[in-house]
């Protein structure tokens, strides 16, 4: 069931990342030299307890922050190196973020909030499409405060989807919500990542979700520990935790 | 405290950490009771400085005045009045002085000692009565300096002298009297009317017979401040006391000026009338002594004429003496003369005697020579005779001989003749017979021998003429010889006779000689006598001689002596005649004399007659046109107080509730961790209720400190331009007024605070620790109009829906804008309303540009040399004349001072004047019924169109007019009115006192050029002063200056107020919306469509803002205009359209400041936020 990091086709790729913070006369290293890989179409669980540097991955992943050394390769660009507007150019253009609390726009309706991102964005989907495809197409009206935390999501999720981005990063996307509402919300990005060949990348502390996952990189006090592959995700259903 | 250690540790943290929110409730707070102290105090500062500095100079309380003046003795009784600490008398005059080319009214007061003392600003005061203070605004006017001296002149008919002993005063001091607080210095019933200022002297140099007031003061009075209840109440008390002194007081000053000169009059009279009986006596006198010297000269004339008389006598006698005796002197040199030619012509005589006498012995001996040649001529004649007898015998022969030759030739020539003639018959014989005689030889021979004959007949003739000759020869030569002799005879004879004659000649020549001598010998006897009587004559007449010089030289004498007699008597008329004339002018004089002495004495009594009784005037200070004025300005800013700090408390409470709102907001959980924790409501409360009011506190302390100096003395400098000569300025803090403008400000922001808690308090804790659900998105009334909104992007959408969602905000923001848009409009909306009056009135009203104060209008040939000045002077373009006159106006029972105008010609007036209606802008033109009057009167008086109200010029003459027109006007009360319509009125024709000037450039006239026109026409007859209108407008512009300390004062406030609000906001705004925020930047918006993602609300609420701030400005600008407007003068009512359009810009520079400000916060938002959980 376990097989070797590849490093064939690597779509992203982390090499020998670090992420060092410098309070006082103390170094926090929340990276500490983290190397990974990840294939295009691939859904992937980042998975680590608290603290263990998993948001630190997430920020250098998302262009919110920079490495303090090393090289982020995201399809044959380094990132890393990248710095202000490039590095938004970057965000608006290539990534999709879900928020584990949906941070939507309250008082932009559900085809606002997804029209929202769209506006800054040249390759983009139809909003309405996405809204459609995410469950949604009755509730597109409606204000956030209107919507459930699944719905919420939901538009968060498309709200990234639309942007048609190459990566797909979602941070504890079911943190806020319910165990039945988590399920679904995963589900829907499950399917996203087999229907549109997306790249997904999940990042929580629930190990349980590890199955679903094509790739699970665990990490660490700061470091990679273990990575492997699945060669037959179990689908979200059978999941419990 | 209600909170624990912990509490107060968390407490101060919070501040540190929100330092902006606190400062902004801080600022928010100072700015308010900064306006409120500020304005609030002002008014008692304003009363309060003038206060002190009437206490400083010892300005009286009250003044008393008689109609009758005031004594030394009245300045006793008043001082001994109860509660009166000093009254001191004082001497004023007006007077003329010519400053400036230009006869000014000068106040001359005496200087008081304690009360009303003058501030000097430099030099001393007068130590001698010709030395004074002069005013220092006079002497700005004029330069005059320290030393300068100032002459003056009665402005009356009155004697200077009766006022000042001396009309030349030297400055020695320079300052400012408390009587002045303004450039006023009253009026005047002298001169132009006005004073233009005073000058103080000491008091010895009045020589007026009594004081024309007395100053009193009360030092009780100092206590309290003079605009208060209680000093009034004090000077009323006083007023009363003095007052109850007056009838005394008015009975002996009455009897001082009308019983003692009605007796003094009564002297005089009787004075007169023996002054009068005495002169007549010596007049009579005089006139004796005049007709005596008269009859003295009458006589004197005529012994002169009976001298002149004889004289003339005298000169005849001695005319025909002179005469006599020089016919005599002719008569014997006549006689003279004769004897001489006589023995001349005896003389001659005897020399013709002498020469007859040789003449005769020359004539015998001529005779004897002639006798002698007579002798020898008769022995020629004998000769001759002899000679003759010869000759006669040659002759006889020589006849004989001829005579024989003739006779021969006669003979021969008779032969041939003959011949001849007997051949001729035969010739003729022949011929006749037919043969030629030619052909007959014996003819031929014949005639032959008769040729030669003829040839010897011619032979003998031709020898006959020289005998012939011979012979007349000779008988030529006899018949000479013959009359030689006969002539000789004849002379002979003649000779003879000749001699004979002359011999009886001489002989009677000497007989005639011999009785010649005889005579002239006779004659020479008479002329010796003759000659002797002569030389008696001659004698005779010297003597005669001598008598004619003795008798001229007499006449010559007399003469003389009649001349001089005549000189004198002439000299004598003449002095007779001098001595008349003296006498009558001397008479004249006299009568003269007595005849004035009576008129005086006559209006003297007269005067008394009409001394009225007198009567005190008890006045306070309330009778100080200044002083007065001053109270009122002071009330208006007070009024000021009561708009402008409600506004901003009312901001300083909006903000506290947004801010506090948020922060409780913000510290949900914890103040559910408190709540859990057991703390009781309030200990929670009272971190957010310290919060606020320690920010409140503390800028109360700050707007209190700032305001209550700031403001005041913002106000008293803005009015310093009208109250020159108030130095004194107190700002104090007013604890009672600081006080309540914090406890104002306490009340806004820890009210609003509560409010802000109260709600979270009140939640349960559980439902506190939750996170709050986010403030609901909601739909709007614009997406009921889907065309619309369809086209709006999102930020647009979202930015609309949070101005709604957000309405606290939403508020504060519009009013925090609007009112530093509004005050910022007050600013420049004061300076415009006080720069129209000066551009309204001196260039859309009042069009002309010069006015001319006229001397005397009745002065027609002033009046045309003025006029043809104006009409010759190509920088004049129009000139008419027009009556000015100042009266009251009166109707609804206000009384106010007006100024009537009226043109000589109304169809010209809209070329000088211009009346029409501020709002309409319709122009009207005078009728000859009604009269159009200026819009503050209308509004003061409350009388519109066909009103009437009443004009007087005193009580007694009132005139009722009809309102005509309402026009606009600034600068004091004008009523005009046709000719017709003023003669209707006030039944008489008005008088042409003024003469308004039209410049043909217009406002562009070059300064240069006016001045040299002024000062050309100051030089003409006729003309008193001129008001040029250019000079007015830019002495108000400079005026109007101080304005500009108000307009920077409310500019700054405005700045603090939009900092304050937008930086507010903006906080609430980002810290609210962090996660938003956050989420945007993450999702990939630039920092410019992040930045603009905010600002669109500000800038949104900015314009609002400024729309809200333009309807709170303008009419906040009107409150304040017609709160601070001044009696006398209209401010503009219009806010220019530049200060619309620049207050909003620099609302919007304020604006864009803050949003600079905050875009670095916006930068800093960490999008690491928005993965955070919601707190």
């Amino acid at each position: 069931m376990t097989s070797e990091v590849k490093n064939l086709s690597a779509f992203v790729e982390c090499i020998d990342v670090r992420k060092i913070y410098q309070m006082g006369e103390v170094q926090i290293k929340a990276a500490d030299g983290i190397n990974f890989s990840i294939e295009k179409g691939e859904f992937v669980v980042i998975v680590g307890p608290s603290g263990a540097g998993k948001t630190t991955v997430l920020n250098i992943l998302g262009g919110m922050d920079s490495a303090t050394s090393g090289q982020v390769i995201v399809d044959g660009v380094d990132i890393a190196g990248l710095k202000g507007k490039a590095l938004t150019k970057y965000r608006r253009e290539d990534i999709g973020f879900v928020f584990q609390f949906y941070n939507l726009v309250q008082n932009l309706t559900a085809l606002e909030n997804v029209e929202l991102s769209l506006q800054i964005c040249k390759n983009h989907l139809d909003a309405e499409t996405v809204l459609e495809e995410v469950g949604l197409k009755d509730r597109k009206d409606n204000f956030p405060s209107q919507l459930s935390g699944g719905e919420q999501q939901r538009v968060s999720i498309a709200r990234a989807l639309a942007k048609n981005p190459k990566l797909l990063l979602c941070d504890e996307p079911t943190g806020a919500l319910d165990y039945q509402t988590g399920k679904a919300v995963l589900k829907l990005l499950q399917h996203t990542c087999r229907e549109k060949n997306m790249t997904v990348i999940v990042i929580t502390h629930n190990s349980a979700l590890t199955p679903m996952a094509d790739r699970v990189i665990k990490i660490k006090n700061g470091q990679v520990s273990k990575t492997w592959t699945n060669e037959h995700p179990v689908p979200i259903e059978e999941i419990e935790w | 405290m209600l909170m624990s250690k912990g509490q107060w540790k968390d407490f101060f943290i919070e501040i540190k950490k929100s330092m902006n929110r606190y400062l902004s409730i801080l600022f928010m707070v100072a700015l308010g009771t900064a306006f409120f102290a500020g304005l609030r105090s002002s008014e008692p500062d304003m009363k309060e400085s003038l206060d002190r500095y009437m206490d400083q100079t010892g300005y009286m309380n009250i003044r008393v005045l008689s109609t009758l003046g005031m004594t030394e003795e009245d300045v006793m009784a008043i001082g001994a009045v109860k509660g009166v600490t000093d009254a001191e008398g004082m001497y004023s005059v007006d007077v003329l002085s010519d400053l400036g080319d230009e006869a000014r009214v000068i106040h001359v007061q005496s200087i008081t000692g304690d009360i009303n003392q003058l501030q000097l600003e430099s030099g001393r005061l007068p130590e001698a009565p010709d030395e004074c203070v002069a005013d220092a605004a006079l002497c700005d006017m004029f330069g005059l300096n320290l030393g300068d001296r100032i002459t003056v002149y009665s402005g009356t008919d009155a004697r200077l002298e009766d006022s000042l002993a001396d009309d030349t005063f030297i400055i020695t001091g320079i300052g400012i009297s408390p009587d002045y607080l303004t450039f006023d210095r009253g009026s005047a019933a002298i001169g132009s009317g006005s004073i233009t200022g005073f000058i103080a002297v000491d008091k010895a140099a009045f020589t007026a017979p009594a004081y024309s007031q007395v100053y009193v003061r009360a030092e009780f009075l100092d206590e309290y401040n003079c605009f208060s209840d209680e000093y009034a109440e004090g000077v009323e008390q006083l007023t009363e006391r003095i007052e109850a002194i007056a009838g005394e007081r008015c009975e002996i000053r009455y009897a001082q000026v009308a019983g003692e000169p009605m007796q003094e009059i009564a002297d005089a009279r009787a004075e007169l009338e023996a002054a009068r009986a005495e002169a007549e006596e010596q007049f009579a006198e005089a006139w004796a002594q005049i007709t005596e010297g008269q009859e003295t000269i009458q006589s004197g004339w005529e012994e002169l004429d009976s001298y002149l008389e004889q004289l003339e006598s005298g000169k005849a006698d001695y005319e025909s003496g002179t005469k006599t005796y020089y016919d005599s002197l002719a008569q014997v040199e006549d006689g003279e003369r004769q004897i001489a030619e006589a023995i001349a012509l005896l003389d001659e005589k005897d020399a013709e005697l002498n020469a007859g006498r040789a003449a005769l012995a020359a004539g015998w001996e001529q005779y004897n020579a002639g006798l002698a040649e007579l002798e020898a001529a008769k022995a020629q004649i004998d000769e001759g005779e002899a000679q003759l007898g010869q000759l006669n015998g040659i002759v006889s022969a020589a006849q004989a001989v001829y005579q024989a030759a003739l006779d021969n030739w006669e003979a021969e020539k008779a032969e041939h003749t003959a011949a001849q003639a007997a051949l001729d018959a035969e010739k003729t014989a022949s011929e006749e017979a037919g043969t030629p005689w030619q052909e007959v030889p014996e003819l031929v021979l014949r005639q032959t021998a008769l040729d030669v004959e003829a040839e010897t007949v011619n032979r003998l003739e031709t020898d006959l003429g020289p005998l012939k000759t011979a012979v007349d020869e000779a008988f030529a030569e006899f018949d000479a010889a013959r009359q030689e002799l006969e002539e000789g005879k004849a002379q002979y004879a003649a000779g003879m006779a000749e001699l004979e004659t002359a011999k009886q000649q001489l002989d009677s020549s000497q007989a005639q000689i011999d009785s010649g001598a005889g005579a002239i010998y006779a004659a020479r006897q008479e002329l010796a006598a003759k000659e002797q009587e002569l030389a008696a004559a001659r004698a005779a007449l010297a003597g005669g001689a001598q008598e004619l010089e003795d008798a001229k030289e007499q006449i010559e004498d007399s003469e003389v002596q009649i001349e001089e007699g005549r000189t004198e008597l002439e000299k004598g008329e003449a002095e007779l005649l001098d001595s008349i004339g003296e006498y009558e002018k001397a008479k004249a004089d006299a009568e003269k004399e007595f005849a004035d002495a009576e008129a005086e004495l006559a209006d003297a009594e007269a005067q008394i007659a009409e001394i009225e009784y007198p009567e005190w005037y008890v006045l306070d200070r309330n009778t100080v046109q200044n002083y007065v004025e001053y109270d009122l300005d002071a009330q208006k800013i007070g009024g000021l107080a009561n708009v402008f700090p409600l506004m901003f408390f009312f901001v300083a409470a909006l903000v506290s509730l947004t801010t506090m709102t948020r922060m409780v907001e913000e510290q949900r959980t914890q103040i559910g961790t408190l709540k859990a924790l057991g703390y009781s409501d309030s200990s929670i409360a009272m971190k957010y209720i310290l919060y606020a009011l320690s920010a409140t506190v503390m800028g109360s302390v700050l707007g209190v400190l700032i305001g209550s100096v700031l403001f005041p003395w913002v106000i008293i400098n803005a009015y310093g331009m009208l109250y020159v000569h108030m130095p004194v300025v107190l700002t104090p803090i007013r604890p009672l007024t600081a006080l309540l403008s914090a406890a104002i400000a306490i009340i806004s922001t820890v009210g609003a605070t509560w409010m802000a808690c109260h709600h979270a308090l009140t939640s349960h804790p559980a439902a506190l620790m939750r996170p709050v659900a986010p403030t609901k998105g909601k739909r709007i009334f614009l997406e009921y109009a889907p065309f619309i909104w369809r086209h709006l992007n999102f930020s647009v959408k979202s930015t609309l829906r949070n101005l709604f969602r957000y309405k606290k905000r939403l508020f504060m923001t519009l009013f925090g804008i609007g009112a530093c848009m509004g005050l910022l409009l007050v600013g420049f909306g004061l300076q415009d309303s006080l720069h129209m009056i000066i551009d309204r009135q001196y260039s859309s009203i009042w069009a002309y540009d010069m006015a001319i104060y006229l001397k005397d209008a009745g002065d027609e040939a002033s009046m045309e040399a003025l006029g043809q000045y104006l009409d010759e002077n190509e920088l004049v373009a129009d000139w008419m004349d027009i009556s000015s006159v100042s009266v009251e106006a009166e109707a609804n029972e206000v009384r106010k001072d007006i100024t009537i105008m009226v043109p000589t010609d109304a169809q010209q007036m809209e070329d000088f004047v211009k009346l029409h209606n501020r709002l309409s802008g319709e122009e009207y033109a005078l009728d000859d019924s009604t009269a159009i009057i200026s819009e503050k009167l209308s509004t003061q008086l409350s009388i519109e169109v066909g009103d009437t109200f009443v004009i007087m010029e005193d009580e007694a003459s009132q005139h009722e007019v009809t309102v005509g027109a309402i026009v606009e006007n600034y600068l004091q009360y004008y009523v005009y009115m046709s000719s017709e319509a003023y003669e209707k009125a006030f039944g008489e024709a008005p008088e042409w006192n003024q003469r308004l000037v039209l410049y043909t450039a217009g406002d562009d006239i070059a300064s240069a050029d006016e001045d040299a026109l002024a000062a050309e026409l100051l030089q003409m007859d006729g003309v008193t002063s001129l008001v040029s209108s250019a000079s007015m407008r830019s002495t108000i512009r400079n005026m109007l200056q101080a304005l500009d300390y108000v307009v920077l004062v409310l500019i700054v406030s405005a700045g603090l107020l939009a900092f304050v609000v937008l930086y507010n906001l903006n906080n609430i705004n980002i810290t609210e919306r962090k996660r938003e925020l956050a989420t945007i930047k993450l999702l990939g918006f630039y920092p410019g469509e992040l930045a603009a993602y905010v600002y669109r609300e500000n800038v949104i609420l900015t314009f609002l803002g400024i729309g809200a701030g333009v309807l709170m400005g303008t009419w906040l600008t009107n409150y304040v205009i017609t709160t601070v407007e001044i009696d006398m003068l209209m401010f503009g009512r219009g806010i220019e359209l530049s200060s619309y359009i620049i207050c909003s810009l620099i609302t919007v520079m304020f604006s864009v400041i803050v949003n600079l400000v905050m875009y670095y916060r916006l930068q800093k938002i960490d999008m690491i936020e928005s993965l955070k959980s919601v707190e």
